[in-house]
């Protein structure tokens, strides 16, 4: 017994460690992305110019494509990806479904509600700036579509597949609610939703980034301090609560910072499909469940997912950029078919 | 003296339905094993998850001077630990894990990590399981996925531990094991209350006995004595017999259910 007893303790070290230098690597993989990310464009700047115009700075024509254009969107791919994964992890955790993400559960769709009632109906919040509009009606509604699901979550009797449905129900009548939008709006405003739907990075601006940064900074050490009750969680409600977990205000602050994140990522750069599902499933594959690295492992394989597709989105038709949310999804759509059709029964 | 765990005049359930109707109990002392039994839909659930502060509950649950129904979720989990019945469906985390989840998130904070991996593997140790430490809990039998629970309930020292159907899942020999394990524990001073199905682990194991009837609470005394042919008769609707065994222990043998015609 005691043999044992060492043996699963240096098992368990080397097990943490592992986990360490996966999350080291997935850290690392991002800064070859996000160099790549740089080298990739219409001019035709590679990495060691477009470096060489940042660090030199001035006014120079390659200086300003860098700063202005590839920075910008560079930064904003990893940023919006980091948010909308570690929502998705922390929305797989409490709502127990690893089919959640803030676009399969409808609050994307809802964002998107927001944005078209600014773009077609000119609603907005009284006393927003008029270009925070859209951003500001997209944050309200994606907020509003996640209290929503935490009623739905409240509910006496509401299992996981109530929860699913109802994230569905939302998908739908927000999407139904942006059809009709759609059909009333003027060309100009339906060209401006439409755009806007297919999520793009080309909407990056310093401002953007540094909300964007802003909203991480706060959330992410929310979210780490959470890490051991999210992990308690993870076993089960009553578990959690056996260990004397407050689940309900749990999963209420956990939402909350969901949908922070998902409605300032969904806000500024418009519909991004699948980062938020399919990031945490390969940190989770990667790290496994502990989420003390799983956090983490998913904010950074968003981040990956979204500086490679960022990449993808400029590359694939040389001298034209494809929203980024219609590569993602691309990239996402098979992945979510091998994970339905390889997910064990039972779980 | 050692605190009792009261309750009087306790009422718990849902919203639609009470299932814990005004229950007294005579006090329950710690170092005892105090078995909770009655038929399907008794309310035996329902009571240990009122006591642990899962549902809610109205009227007196006091545990020493403490008031345990005005305490905070995270205070009451100091002292009182619940096994609930099932766990760990789908969890990949490895056993080790779960049970270091366990202490980690104990409100007190308290020991380091490298004390909190050794007591994790106590626990593990103590229920006989500390060679599946690194396996992921969704890969082990129903049985040993039990033992993971038990050894998670019983890692963070609870001065109350409450058992949901610990033996449910588990072959002849783990029964022995757990409830064995469940004896040991109470020796420690601590107070477990313990839900079983098995009147004759009962019989064999518990201090007290608390019999739950469709009407609330039938009897509660020594095992040897609330068990009775009437008792059977008239809580589980079974014709039954307790008979000593060539050993000298008593022995329940059920004959027959009883049909509606009262035949």
């Amino acid at each position: 017994m005691r043999v044992a007893t060492v043996d699963a303790l240096a098992g368990y070290r080397r097990l943490i460690q592992r986990r360490m230098v996966a999350v080291a690597l997935l850290a690392i993989a991002i800064l070859f992305a996000f160099s790549l990310d740089l080298a990739t464009g219409p001019s035709g700047l590679t990495l060691a110019e477009s470096l060489r115009a940042l660090i030199s700075g001035g006014d120079g024509q390659a200086a300003l494509i860098v700063r202005e254009v590839r920075l910008p969107i560079a930064v904003t791919a990893v940023l919006v990806g980091a948010a909308l994964s570690l929502a998705g992890a922390e929305m797989q955790t409490v709502l127990n479904n690893p089919l959640a993400s803030p676009f399969t559960l409808g609050i994307s769709s809802a964002a998107t509600f927001g944005a078209a009632l600014a773009f077609v109906l000119q609603l907005s919040i009284p006393g927003v700036p008029e270009n925070w509009v859209v951003p500001a009606n997209a944050f309200v509604f994606a907020l509003g579509a996640v209290l929503l699901l935490q009623l739905a979550a409240g509910l006496r009797g509401a299992g996981k597949e109530t929860l699913v449905l109802f994230g569905i129900a939302l998908f739908f009548t927000f999407n139904a609610f942006v059809a009709i939008l759609q059909f009333i709006a003027s060309e100009q405003a339906l060209q401006q939703l439409v755009f806007w739907t297919m999520g793009s990075l080309a909407r990056a601006t310093w401002e953007k980034i540094a909300i964007l940064a802003v909203v991480l900074a706060v959330v992410v050490p929310f979210s780490l301090a959470a890490a051991w009750r999210m992990t308690a969680l993870r076993l089960g409600e009553d578990k959690a609560r056996s260990f004397g977990i407050d689940v309900a205000r749990l999963r209420f602050a956990s939402l909350l910072r969901i949908s922070l994140l998902t409605a300032t990522a969904v806000a500024f750069v418009g519909t991004i499909a699948f980062v938020g599902l399919v990031g945490p499933h390969i940190a989770r594959l990667i790290v496994g469940e502990d989420h003390r690295f799983y956090l983490p492992a998913s904010l950074l394989s968003g981040a990956l997912i979204m500086s490679l597709a960022s990449v993808a989105s400029k590359a694939i038709v040389p001298g034209v950029l494809i929203p980024v949310g219609l590569v993602t999804a691309l990239i996402g759509v098979p992945f979510f078919v091998i994970l339905i059709l390889t997910r064990r029964t039972g779980e | 003296m050692s605190p009792t765990l009261q309750v009087n005049t306790l009422s718990a359930g849902y919203r639609r339905r009470k299932v814990i109707d005004k229950l007294t109990l005579a006090p329950i002392p710690a170092g005892t094993v105090t078995a909770l039994v009655g038929p399907n839909g008794a309310g035996k659930s329902t009571l240990l998850r009122a006591l642990a502060g899962f549902v809610p509950a109205k009227g007196a649950l006091r545990f020493g001077d403490r008031d345990l129904l005005r305490e905070t979720a995270a205070r009451r989990a100091q002292t009182v630990g619940l096994m609930p019945q099932s766990a760990f469906a789908g969890v990949t985390l490895t056993v080790l894990e779960t049970v270091i989840v366990a202490l980690k998130t104990a409100p007190a904070g308290g020991p380091s990590d490298l004390d909190i991996r050794q007591r994790a593997l106590d626990a593990l140790a103590r229920v006989g399981i500390a060679d599946l430490a690194l396996q992921p809990v969704n890969e082990l039998s129903g049985g040993q996925r039990q033992l993971a629970n038990l050894a998670q309930t019983i890692a963070r020292g609870q001065e109350i531990i409450l058992l949901d159907e610990p033996t449910s899942a588990l072959d002849l020999r783990l029964q022995m094991v757990v409830m064995k394990l469940v004896a040991e524990i109470a020796a420690e001073g601590r107070m477990v209350v313990v839900v079983l199905h098995d009147l004759n682990l009962a019989l064999q194991w518990a201090d007290r006995l608390i019999v739950l009837g469709s009407k609330g609470l039938r009897i509660e005394g020594p095992p040897r004595e609330a068990i009775t042919p009437e008792l059977l008769a008239e809580v589980y609707g079974v014709r039954g017999r307790i008979e000593a065994c060539s050993r000298g222990i008593p022995r329940l043998l059920i004959d027959a259910a009883i049909d509606e015609a009262g035949a």
